[in-house]
């Protein structure tokens, strides 16, 4: 009996081993096996149409769904009929103050600067870019010049489309925008009455059909094919149909996408007729992203469909976020419920954006105002607040087998250098991310052959932004446990400077007590007694010295006993309770190393350490939390000018949490050190 | 023995055999010779997937007809039947060059596997066009 042909291989040769297995069976014809033969031909043939059958029946089944669609047209397709209109390009946006000056004896009083009036950014990777302006503004004049404070300008070219329409030629009235690079933000759709009567009207992009009526004057945007948009007018039921001959007119800004982000120096001609023109930047440009992409859209399409335009849920705000903003790199959304203490009626959003660290103040307003605000429901608050960033540091010691590589050290450092920065590149920006020594040094070890192993310390740094000349308590918490480091490695601070007690300005540090860690966390009250009628006195002994408590009473009883010094170097302790004319109070101490002392210090002319204040805060190994209290501080001696503190963590896996996030600064020559050592 | 088939094959170009109306059938040397002969006429990228199956002669198209581009011709036909024809072992293959006439003369001796003594196969190679 013949064999029977396997027909699920999708490969040639395994379609060809199939058919020759078969053949196998069989006495006709035995030549099955030899390039050369009549049959071999034949069996190629049957086996590659088979093969392209099996292809093509595959591709057209995978781009029947939107999660298995390859072809960029299919995914937008499929977006469409979930009502989802794939976000395009976005212009940079900056905003800048314009100040015309006219001439003297001038009187005009009123000043018009037309839309998409041209500004020349300065060059960004040798490209100079033209911004234009969003909208035409008019200013009346002030003190004699005319001041367009906070413009929005725009990088782009602008583009305008017209369409004359004909109910018999294009009866779904629907019009196809030319330009695939278009922003579709800036887009203004007019319709001229016809070429003759040149009134026009503007109509408002649909955004919500339960308020749209007969009557509205409104265009709907969908895909297109191969990137481009279509607009679509209604049909006199839902929303205002077009009559013949009216014409369509959109203009808006083609654009590259995110190349012009950061420019923040702007030139322009004359405004008006006046060249005495003089532009400030308020915010550098942001906001440019590129068309999205298909695993985004794959992504998102099923999730815009769920959220409805509305934002109820967490997952609702991330959606419409990344929807509506795209220049997102990662982003968390929360619940003020879950703060601690809780806020209820607001919903917290950190949003880690694609380019720089953090979004300006304007850029948060706009997004609340414009973005989210229409979108949420009544009785919730939006808030954006900008991630928890923790900077990781790096110091790693290599080993490197000298007969294996001819590189250099220098070309060595490098080489793990540019690992570690991949690694990280890989790793980081995005909530939830979980960092592993482990698999770090990894990463560190293959990147190249030569290495033998390698030693990494990881340091964790936060950077808190001063409030200068005023003494103020400062709270950093780096939400993971900490290690209590030897001494060199302890957690130590930049470089500041402040007052000393003698009120004199000390370059300053701060870093953590050597052996501060080993004293008494706190005392636990066992038995509070009765009978008290003063406070009892609290005598700690044990292996350690220097821990003093005192204690409160209330009604007789103790109440409280707080630890107003640690002490040194106890491993156990015992407290006894002595007078205050009462009786069977007893307590225990509790030693668990969980907190550590701060102070500040700074070097004398002999480069000794000096204290400023021996007890400037406290650090809480377990939670990681660091409290600096009533510190002064006159001037950051960083570039930057704030604190960075930084600390080994306890744990060798390290997990974001909420709005946390892991960084890697390369502009910071101190983020990664590398020691190479050849044997 | 001498009849046993051990090789069966049939010609590409389909020939219908006379009486039995049916395929014509080639067995054991004849089946070789016609697999020897398809290999020399495919050439590379011909099979799909499989672009080093062939003998490309068609290369020496535009070559001077010389004593080196026969002996080139004569390598390429080596290699291929050494590579894709396991059944041949070719004894001797002289490639004479026929200036006169733009054609080579190929002799090729080969031992196949099915057969005891050589088969020899004249072929000669020349432009159609």
């Amino acid at each position: 009996m013949p064999e029977k042909i396997i027909i699920t291989d999708l490969d040639f040769e395994s379609i060809k081993d199939n058919l020759k297995t078969f053949l196998n069976s069989q006495q006709q014809f035995l030549d099955y096996n030899f390039e050369g033969s009549g049959l071999s031909v034949l069996i190629n043939l049957l086996a590659y149409n088979t093969y392209y059958n099996a292809f093509y029946a595959n591709m057209m089944a995978n781009e029947l769904f939107i999660d298995s669609a390859q072809v960029r047209n299919s995914l937008l397709s499929h977006a469409k009929s979930l009502n989802y209109t794939p976000i395009s390009r976005r212009a940079p946006t900056a905003i800048v103050n314009v100040v015309v000056t006219p001439p003297g004896g001038n009187t005009q009083s009123l000043l018009t600067m037309d839309r998409f009036t041209e500004f020349q950014s300065q060059a960004i990777d040798g490209v100079n870019h033209t911004f234009v302006a969003k909208e035409a503004v008019s200013v009346y004049k002030e003190a004699g010049v005319f001041t367009f404070s906070n413009l929005e300008i725009k990088a782009g070219t602008p583009q305008v489309a017209t369409f004359t329409y004909s109910s018999i030629s294009n009866p779904a009235t629907q019009f196809e925008l030319p330009n695939d690079d278009i922003d579709t933000s800036t887009l203004l759709v007019q319709v001229q009455a016809s070429t003759l009567n040149t009134a026009t009207e503007t109509f408002q992009l649909s955004v919500d059909i339960t308020e749209i009526t007969s009557n509205s004057a409104v265009y709907y945007l969908s895909p297109s094919t191969d990137d481009k948009y279509r607009l679509t007018f209604g049909d006199g039921s839902i929303s205002r149909a077009l009559a013949n001959g009216n014409i369509v007119i959109a203009s808006y800004l083609s654009t590259d996408g995110a190349d012009a982000n950061k420019a923040n120096l702007f030139a322009t001609g004359a405004i008006g007729g006046f060249s005495n023109v003089s532009i400030s930047s308020v915010s550098s440009a942001s906001g440019g992203a590129e068309r999205e992409g298909d695993d985004s859209i794959r992504a998102r399409a099923p999730m815009a469909y769920t959220a409805q335009n509305r934002a109820v849920t967490q997952k609702d705000y991330e959606t419409l976020l990344k929807q509506l903003y795209p220049d997102i790199q990662s982003i968390f959304v929360w619940g003020g419920e879950d703060n601690v203490p809780p806020v209820y009626g607001k919903v917290y959003v950190s949003i880690s954006p694609k380019e720089g660290v953090i979004i300006n103040e304007a850029e948060k307003s706009r997004i609340v105002a414009e973005i989210l605000g229409p979108v949420s429901v009544l009785s919730i608050t939006p808030v954006l607040v900008d991630p928890d960033y923790v900077y990781m540091k790096f110091e790693a010691q290599v080993e490197v087998d000298g007969k294996l590589t001819l590189l250099t050290t220098a070309q060595i450092s490098e080489t793990v250098r540019q690992a570690i920065i991949t690694y990280t590149n890989d790793t980081f920006n995005q909530f939830g991310t979980i960092f592993t020594v482990s698999k770090f040094s990894r990463a560190v070890d293959d990147s190249l052959s030569a290495i033998l192993g390698s030693d990494t310390i990881v340091r964790l740094e936060k950077r808190l932004t001063p409030t200068f000349n005023t003494s103020t308590t400062y709270t950093v918490n780096f939400g993971t446990e900490l290690h209590h480091a030897p001494i060199q490695r302890a957690m130590k601070s930049t470089a500041f400077t402040t007052y000393d007690s003698s009120n004199v300005l000390r370059t300053a540090y701060i870093e953590e007590v050597y052996n501060s860690s080993t004293g008494v966390d706190s005392i636990e009250i066992a038995d509070p007694g009765y009978g008290y009628t003063d406070p009892p006195t609290i005598t700690i002994t044990g292996d350690g010295s220097g821990a003093v408590a005192v204690a409160t009473i209330v009604n007789g009883r103790i109440d409280t006993i707080t630890t107003t010094k640690r002490g040194t170097n106890y491993t156990s302790a015992l407290v006894t309770l002595s007078g205050g004319g009462g009786q069977g109070g007893s307590a225990t101490a509790v030693v668990q190393s969980k907190f550590g002392t701060l102070r500040s210090f700074y070097y004398n002319s002999n480069s000794e350490k000096v204290d400023i204040n021996p007890e400037l805060g406290t650090i809480n190994y377990f939670t990681g939390e660091v409290v600096i209290n009533n510190l002064s501080v006159v001037e950051s001696l960083t570039e930057t000018e704030d604190i960075r503190i930084s600390v080994e963590p306890g744990t060798s896996i390290i997990e974001t949490k909420r709005n946390q996030l892991l960084l890697l600064d390369t502009d910071d020559p101190t983020a990664i050190s590398i020691s190479v050592v050849v044997r | 023995m001498a009849n046993t088939v051990i090789f069966q094959d049939f010609p590409l170009d389909f020939t219908i055999h006379p009486v039995r109306k049916d395929l014509v059938v080639r067995s054991n040397a004849d089946a070789v010779i016609l697999s020897i002969k398809n290999l020399l006429q495919t050439n590379h990228y011909e099979v799909p997937f499989h672009p080093e199956v062939g003998c490309n002669i068609r290369r020496m198209l535009f070559e001077n007809v010389s004593e080196f581009t026969a002996r080139d011709l004569g390598r390429f036909i080596q290699e291929t039947i050494e590579n894709f024809e396991p059944r041949a072992s070719i004894q001797s293959l002289v490639v004479t060059p026929d200036e006169d006439n733009n054609q080579y003369v190929i002799k090729l001796k080969v031992y196949i596997q099915s057969s005891q003594s050589p088969v020899t196969v004249d072929f000669i190679l020349e432009r159609i066009r």
